[in-house]
């Protein structure tokens, strides 16, 4: 009887595990604030999951962020306002050590610092893509645009964009 | 007492010579031992087919996440995420559980699930592009994993566990140490550290435990994963690169580096014996074998980084075959009166009651 106990209590955690870490994504891909990131992409391999393409973006290079990481190395996260531009495209409008006070449609997003002094967004640093598809994406390194959820200054890949701003379907990009 | 069959055929032959059984007693005996060694050859076997089976059944349904999935939905794939690693477990349970079945493939179906709680893990980060952290990865893997020991009161529970979180504890220590600050040196002495205290807790636990009816089986694999974990650690300390690390973070004297080395290596050879012995006193056999294996192992390894800078490569070849030859011929034929040494003053021991 213990024994029985014991392990629907283990499978109770672990679908509650499994669910609870599924809802904090789905709240921020379906409920974040949606804005468009300039990318420029490196390809590696996960052997556990999958092929996947690397990102960094932009405004990791934007003068006020690469000053701020440099200039005060004790912070370890670094918190920036983003702002659509014309084209459409996020770019970096504020940029602070402290966190902010978010609202419904605020672009904040969270960085973090690494010994280098340059800046890192780890959650959306990859992009599992198909099988075979992962150097033809990479390829579109000056062209790639990432659809990023943003919500409390954590943000959620979406969806990879052209230079057009169109979805890009990856499996059209698959070796035959 | 596990005795080998050629030692229990022995021990037919000296009845039979000393009129303690008939000869149509000892042929029968012989038949008898031969149709066990039979059936047991088959169900290792069974269990062997059974157990290829099942990580190959864990291991393809990773890879075929690994393939990515992409044609389905999130909604889908969460669903597919949960299911994953619950219908095995489901399965194991309604077979070692309700049924009471001790079947290979209800053992395979119990490790099949637990490996497949990486799985569903992996596809939740796949599904939404998490980043790759090991920390939380295994760390998340081992908690999961954790109450079917319990539950199932498995070998194969706790082993995959006690691995799970090695390796947690591997990847703790890295995001410790990540921001490069306190250099290598630190990390690999402190991981040592951590490695030897994880490695006493399992044996100390395993001890405790050791003649307990129910989780008997589970004590022995705890202190035969502390035996490899620690004589992996103790292994490795061997080498003149920990003996640096060391003399590095605590500030010593570079040139203590060597002296120390060389006590790491009696420490590691002692380390053994005390393993040899304990084997032999609670007659575990494995175990004995496995410390054997490994000292083979560490004189194979020393024997080439202490001479292989020094000698002639023909020479290296030589010397190493005839030292190897002469150490293959003295264990050969003067294994059973070691073993039988062994036995006479640590079983006899353990059975008088001292230590």
């Amino acid at each position: 009887m213990q024994q029985k106990w014991i392990f629907f209590g283990g499978i109770v955690l672990l679908i509650a595990l499994i669910v609870g870490l599924a809802v904090a994504q789905e709240r921020i891909v379906r409920e974040g604030t949606m804005v468009v990131l300039e990318t420029r992409p490196v390809d590696p391999r996960d052997l556990f999951r999958g092929e996947y393409v690397i990102l960094r973006y932009e405004i990791e290079r934007d003068p006020r962020v690469m000053e701020f990481a440099q200039n005060i190395p004790e912070v370890e996260r670094i918190h920036i306002r983003l702002r659509e531009s014309t084209d459409g495209i996020a770019r970096v409008a504020e940029v602070r050590a402290t966190e902010p006070t978010y609202d419904q449609s605020s672009m904040w997003i969270t960085g973090e610092i690494n010994r280098s002094g340059s800046v890192r967004f780890p959650s959306i640093e990859q992009y599992y893509v198909p099988e075979g598809a992962g150097r033809a994406i990479e390829e579109l390194r000056d062209e790639l645009h990432v659809r990023v959820g943003l919500r409390n200054g954590e943000a959620r890949t979406v969806e990879l964009l052209d230079g057009n701003l169109e979805v890009i379907d990856p499996f059209a990009y698959r070796d035959e | 007492m596990h005795m080998k069959n050629r030692e229990i055929k022995e021990l037919i032959e000296g009845w039979l010579k000393d009129g303690v059984i008939s000869n149509e007693q000892a042929m029968r005996m012989a038949a008898d031992i031969r149709e066990q060694t039979s059936q047991k050859s088959q169900h290792k076997l069974v269990s062997a087919i059974s157990t290829i089976g099942g990580l190959a059944l864990a291991l393809g349904f990773l890879l075929l996440i690994a393939a990515n999935w992409s044609t389905f939905g999130r909604t889908v794939k969460l669903v597919f995420a949960v299911l994953l690693p619950v219908v095995p477990l489901l399965i194991a349970y309604w077979l070692l559980i309700a049924r009471g079945s001790t079947r290979m493939y209800a053992r395979a179906a119990n490790l099949v699930g637990i490996i497949l709680i990486g799985g569903a893990l992996a596809l939740i980060g796949q599904i939404y592009n998490l980043d790759a952290n090991m920390l939380n990865f295994f760390g998340l893997w081992t908690l999961l994993s954790a109450p079917f020991i319990f539950a199932f009161r498995k070998e194969e529970n706790a082993l995959v566990t006690l691995i799970l979180l090695g390796v947690t504890i591997f990847f703790a220590c890295l995001d410790a140490f990540a921001d490069g600050r306190a250099g290598g040196e630190l990390l690999i002495f402190t991981l040592s550290l951590i490695y030897l205290a994880y490695s006493y807790l399992l044996y100390r636990f395993g001890s405790h435990m050791r003649h307990s009816a129910v989780w008997g089986s589970i004590a022995r694999v705890m202190r035969l994963a502390a035996g490899a974990f620690g004589t992996v650690v103790l292994f490795l300390m061997t080498f003149m690169f920990y003996a640096e690390s060391v003399t590095e973070v605590l500030s010593l004297d570079p040139l203590l580096a060597t002296p120390l080395s060389v006590f790491l290596n009696l420490l590691y050879i002692a380390f053994l014996f005390f393993v040899l012995v304990r084997a032999y006193r609670y007659e575990e056999d494995q175990t004995a074998a496995m410390v054997l294996r490994w000292f083979g192992i560490y004189l194979i390894v020393k024997y080439i980084t202490l001479f292989g800078g020094m000698f002639a490569t023909g020479l290296f070849f030589v010397v190493g075959g005839i030292l190897f030859i002469a150490g293959g011929w003295i264990l050969e034929h003067k294994q059973q009166d070691i073993t039988a040494y062994m036995k006479r003053r640590f079983v006899t021991s353990h059975e008088s009651g001292t230590e």
